[in-house]
C-alpha cells in the first residue's frame, strides 16, 4: 500500500525550510525569547560552533523560563537535548510518524555529521503534500461498458485530521446509489459504514482513500489509510474500545463504536492493519 | 407530526433552514456521541444534541433527519449555519434543557425509535 503512496516517494529536502534560525547554547533564554519574538517562530534549533545539533528550545521552554525568572540562564541550561532529528534524503511518512508519535510541531534536518541543514514542520508538509496529492479532488470514473449494468467507481483522498470535509465522501456516495435507485435500508447501512470508516481516517490516520464500488450486485467499498494501524484488531472490534484522545471525544467521536458499526452494517466485512504502517478495510454491502 | 407544529408550540428559535411546514418529525433521538446517533438514528427524527460542530451535518444529511435541536441556547458558529442552510439542515435552539425538550415533545405524542 505505502509504494503506491505517493507520499512515501516524497523525500524531507523536497519539503523543509532551508536557511535555519538557530541559537548558540551560551546565549541566554531572553536572547531566545527575542529571536523567536522578531522572527515569528516558536522553536530552534541549537546548535554548537561546528554548527551541529546540540538541543532545541522552543516557546514552551522560553515561557517556563519566564515563569521561573530564569530568562538570563543561557539556553543550553534550559533546552531539550534529546532531540529527533530526520535526514534530508529520509521520507516525509518518517517525519510523520515522528510528529504523531511525539506530538511535535517541528523536526530539525540534519545531515549525516549532524549538521543542521533545515527545519521541517507538520504545515510544510500539510501545505506540499495538498498540493501534490491535489487532496481536494474527487474523482468519480463511471460507467464501464457493461451490457447489462452500469458499474460505478467512486474514489475519495481524506486527510488525517479534517474535521470540515468529514463526511463528503459518505453523503456523496449515498447521493449517488439514491440516485441509482438503491432501497433506503441498503441506503442507511452504506452511509454508516462509510461515514465510520472516513472518520477512523480523520481521527486516526495521515491520510487515506476510499474507493466505492458499486456493480449490479454489490456496493464494495475498499478503505485504505497510512497512520499508526491497530495493534490489536480484536480489542479495537469491541464496542467501546477506544484510542482518541479527550479532545476527540469532546467532538462525540472516539465511543469505540466506528468499526463495530461497520461491521454491523456490512454483509462481508475484513480489515487488516500493520502497525506503524497504516490499515485497510474491505466492506461488501449486498444490493439485492 | 410536521417539523413547523414543534417549532411553534415549543417556541424554538429556527437558526438555519427553511420550508418546515413542510418537514414531518416521525421520532426524536437524544444523544451527543456521534458513532451511536449513527447506529440508532433513523429518518425523520429530531435529533436533540450538545455537539455544535460541523459534524453533526454530516450525521443528520446521512440519516435524513428533519432537524437537529440545539438545548441550553446552544449555538453553533456562522460558518456551520451557513453550511447548513446551503445543504437545506434545519438547526433549532432553545434555552430548555434536553429533559426539558424530551418531556414537552413526548407530550405532545412524538415517541422514540
Amino acid at each position: 500500500m505505502l509504494n503506491n503512496n505517493p507520499q512515501s516517494k516524497l523525500r524531507i529536502e523536497d519539503m523543509m525550510t532551508t536557511g535555519v534560525i538557530t541559537v548558540l547554547p551560551h546565549m541566554t533564554m531572553r536572547q531566545a525569547k527575542e529571536t523567536m519574538r522578531l522572527k515569528n517562530i516558536s522553536g530552534m534549533p541549537v546548535i554548537d560552533h561546528a554548527n551541529r545539533l546540540i538541543g532545541i528550545v522552543t516557546v514552551a521552554d522560553v515561557i517556563q523560563a519566564l515563569d521561573e525568572q530564569k530568562l538570563d540562564l543561557p539556553i543550553k541550561e534550559r533546552m531539550t537535548t534529546r532531540v529527533h532529528s530526520i535526514k534530508p534524503y529520509e521520507s516525509v511518512n518518517k517525519a510523520l510518524a515522528i510528529f504523531r508519535q511525539h506530538g511535535y510541531g517541528r523536526l530539525p534536518v540534519v545531515d549525516d555529521q549532524n549538521r543542521v541543514v533545515g527545519i521541517i514542520t507538520t504545515n510544510d508538509i500539510v501545505k506540499r503534500l495538498a498540493k501534490y496529492l491535489r487532496l481536494d479532488e474527487i474523482e468519480e470514473i463511471t460507467d464501464f461498458p457493461n451490457k447489462t449494468v452500469q458499474n460505478h467507481t467512486l474514489s475519495f483522498n481524506i486527510k488525517g485530521g479534517d474535521f470540515d470535509r468529514a463526511g463528503l465522501a459518505a453523503s456523496t456516495i449515498k447521493k449517488k446509489l439514491a440516485e441509482l435507485g438503491i432501497s433506503h435500508d441498503i441506503i442507511r447501512r452504506a452511509a454508516i459504514a462509510i461515514y465510520e470508516a472516513e472518520m477512523n481516517i480523520v481521527i486516526h490516520a495521515f491520510e487515506g482513500q476510499i474507493w466505492a464500488h458499486i456493480s449490479k450486485d454489490k456496493l464494495q467499498i475498499t478503505v485504505s489509510d497510512t497512520g499508526p494501524g491497530i495493534e490489536d484488531i480484536e480489542q479495537a472490534m469491541q464496542v467501546g474500545f477506544s484510542t482518541a484522545t479527550d479532545q476527540i471525544r469532546e467532538l462525540g467521536f472516539g465511543a469505540g463504536m466506528g468499526l463495530p458499526n461497520i461491521k454491523n452494517s456490512s454483509d462481508k466485512f475484513t480489515i487488516t492493519s500493520t502497525p506503524g504502517k497504516g490499515t485497510e478495510l474491505d466492506i461488501q454491502i449486498f444490493l439485492n | 407530526m410536521m417539523l413547523a407544529e414543534i417549532v411553534n408550540k415549543l417556541d424554538l428559535n429556527v437558526l438555519a433552514g427553511e420550508n418546515l411546514e413542510n418537514k414531518c418529525v416521525r421520532g426524536v433521538y437524544i444523544c451527543d456521541l456521534l458513532s451511536n446517533v449513527m447506529a440508532h438514528g433513523q429518518a425523520d427524527n429530531l435529533w436533540i444534541t450538545i455537539q455544535t460542530h460541523q459534524n453533526v451535518l454530516a450525521v443528520a444529511t446521512l440519516l435524513n433527519f428533519s432537524a437537529i435541536l440545539l438545548p441550553e441556547g446552544l449555538k453553533p458558529e456562522q460558518s456551520v449555519l451557513d453550511k447548513a442552510c446551503k445543504e437545506k439542515i434545519v438547526i433549532l435552539q432553545s434555552p430548555q434543557s434536553a429533559f426539558e425538550l424530551a418531556g414537552k415533545l413526548y407530550e405532545m405524542g412524538l415517541r422514540g425509535n
